[in-house]
């Protein structure tokens, strides 16, 4: 038998909220290298904040939360960079900034005392670039790109930090069809050579695309986390949106599992 | 799976490091020719041979001698000291504020040192009082703008930042019409006029080695900062997750900037505009990459007030204010780069 991989990320009993008021507790589970985890809820159900306490930006407001074996309050912010590779929603770079520098920003908390980065941190952004295949846009600004290659600079700028764990809040807002999956496609690809991926999404057809497991945040601040097929059904999915759901996999369960909110029937 | 189009052929780093190379070069050169141009000009004529002869051998001509190191290259060094301070801080502060239109004095540095300035000139205080408190007082109101900052807003947004920054630079002008009223018509009021309208005809070699010694601190500070000031760019946020101390660099930067505009604010007067438009001229110049701009803005800035003290001082017999020129100057200037910027979309 395979020993199973590490656990890179662990919560135990965690509460999460601002200005010590908890939006969200008892929040435990963990996640293994390889692993991808998705992060669903509806609007306001506490995703963003998890997601900000696990990031550290946010601290717990009680419990743990382990990062590689360690407490994350233990660690610096340049160790905590070194492990956890946030991914930001694209649409608030500032313009003007070449690629290669921007993947290069991922090299900063390893600089120590140096105070630019050197030819070594420069091999390393080139292969996080071409680790997503878009080492073509390293001289390119950012400003020239579209949605979806800015969403994959970001992500390579996350890689250049050699993380343990990506952290993506909602990769795949504000792209086509097309850009989409294949921003997903990279995330299962990253998470087949041992990156733990963790993203936010609202679309429960990623959940199913991608990810290995999943967790579903109700409105009452309850959860269940597992699975992706476990957790994401009709009537769990049905509960955390307050609408009815149908999920149907598709090609005899080959194809990709898609799932829709049934439209309320109109007033009369 | 590639997202990438097929483009053009990757533009090249060589091109790019050719041009910051080309223009550190002729930026450079051009400070070296334009300081001994401006050594020329004056009442007093000297050549060029003549400079570089007395440059050589100072006992030679000790006529020559004592024009050029006395007062011609006090007042030049004293000049591109004070642009590249200038232009230094505000690149470092455009940076921190995530805003390219903000200028060195955002945080009431210029509005304090011209309060304590005036009070200075007020008590009829000599150089050297006007100089401190005007040093004083510029630190003191950013100072004072920091507090109120923290007093009112814990999370430290660059918003509320700049807003205090407003309302200490007000309070200051008020302070100065206030010491303006009260100061005699016939004597003060004429100095504090002219004192705020900034000028170097009287700086001394002292003023130069205090200019100096701030900028190597100050600048030292800022360049060994660049690289994180990029990252500030993104966002506190995003400049955390990258394992960036987003309040220390802001904080060190602030200081680092502030002692650079307070120190060459003391010396010169208020002097507007360089701090907001050579940065621009500079990433204009040389892309948006900090690791270029803030060297390539402090040799600008240097360039620029050198060229507009020289003009100040030799196109007429009464010397015109710099703080007139650089304004009258400035603003065409800047609502050109307002222009360029909106054409090419980043303003």
């Amino acid at each position: 038998m395979a020993v199973s991989p590490e656990v890179v990320l662990r919560l135990q009993d965690v509460a999460c909220g601002y200005a010590g008021r908890a939006v969200l507790s008892g929040v435990s589970l963990e996640v293994r290298a390889g692993e991808i985890l998705a992060l669903l809820g509806r609007n306001g159900a506490g995703k963003t904040t998890l997601f900000r306490t696990v990031l550290g930006l946010l601290p717990a407001v009680g419990g743990t939360v382990e990062v590689g074996g360690r407490p994350l309050d233990r660690l610096s912010r340049r160790e905590r960079a070194r492990q956890l590779g946030y991914v930001p929603q694209v649409g608030e770079e500032p313009f003007g900034h070449r690629v290669l520098d921007v993947v290069l920003l991922g090299r900063t908390a390893s600089l120590g005392w140096r105070p630019v980065p050197g030819p070594r941190d420069v091999a390393v952004a080139r292969e996080s670039l071409d680790r997503l295949d878009i080492a073509d846009l390293a001289e390119r600004g950012l400003g020239e790109l579209s949605g979806g290659q800015r969403q994959l600079v970001l992500v390579a700028r996350a890689l250049a930090q050699r993380p343990a764990v990506l952290m993506l809040d909602e990769p795949t807002a504000n792209l086509d069809l097309g850009n989409e999956v294949r921003v997903l496609a990279c995330l299962r690809d990253l998470a087949a050579d041992g990156v733990a991926v963790v993203f936010t999404s609202h679309r429960p057809e990623h959940a199913f695309g991608v990810g290995s497991r999943a967790l579903l945040l109700q409105p009452d601040g309850s959860y269940t986390v597992g699975p992706v097929r476990d957790v994401l059904t009709a009537v769990d999915l049905g509960r955390a949106y307050g609408v009815e759901v149908r999920i149907t996999p598709t090609d005899g369960g080959h194809g990709p599992t898609l799932c829709a909110a049934v439209l309320p029937s109109p007033r009369t | 799976m590639t997202l990438a189009e097929p483009t053009r052929q990757a533009p090249g780093r060589d091109r790019r490091t050719r041009r910051v190379v080309t223009v550190t070069v002729v930026l450079s050169v051009a400070l070296v020719v334009g300081a001994l141009l401006a050594a020329t000009l004056g009442r007093y004529p000297l050549s060029v041979p003549a400079i570089v002869t007395t440059l050589a051998d100072p006992s030679a001509h000790p006529g020559d001698a004592q024009v050029l190191f006395e007062v011609r290259l006090v007042r030049i060094a004293a000049a591109a000291l004070i642009g590249a301070a200038l232009a230094l801080a505000g690149a470092a502060f455009q940076a921190v504020f995530r805003n390219p239109m903000v200028s060195p004095d955002v945080l009431g540095a210029s509005g304090g040192a011209g309060t304590g300035a005036s009070l200075a000139l007020l008590l009829g205080l000599g150089v050297a009082g006007i100089q401190t408190l005007a040093f004083v007082g510029g630190l003191g109101a950013v100072l004072l703008a920091l507090l109120v900052d923290r007093l009112i807003d814990r999370r430290g947004s660059v918003l509320t930042l700049i807003l205090t920054g407003l309302v200490v630079s007000s309070t200051c002008s008020a302070l100065i019409s206030l010491i303006k009223y009260v100061g005699d018509p016939e004597n003060r009021l004429p100095q504090i006029t002219f004192w705020l309208l900034g000028g170097l005809s009287s700086v001394r070699p002292s003023d130069v080695v205090l200019l100096g010694g701030s900028l190597l601190v100050g600048g030292a500070v800022l360049i060994a900062l660049r690289w994180r000031l990029t990252a500030l760019s993104f966002g506190d946020e995003q400049a955390t997750a990258l394992g960036v101390d987003v309040r220390l660099v802001r904080l060190t930067t602030i200081v680092a900037a502030t002692l650079l505009t307070a120190v060459a604010v003391s010396v010169s007067g208020v002097v507007g505009w360089v701090g907001l438009i050579i940065p621009h001229l500079a990433r204009i110049l040389v892309g948006s990459d900090n690791r270029v701009v803030v060297p390539v803005a402090a040799i600008a800035g240097a360039l620029f007030l050198l060229g507009v003290d020289t003009v100040s001082r030799a196109v007429s017999a009464i010397e015109i204010p710099l703080g007139i020129l650089t304004a009258l100057l400035g603003a065409p200037v800047f609502l050109y780069l307002l222009a360029l910027g909106r054409r090419r979309g980043w303003l």
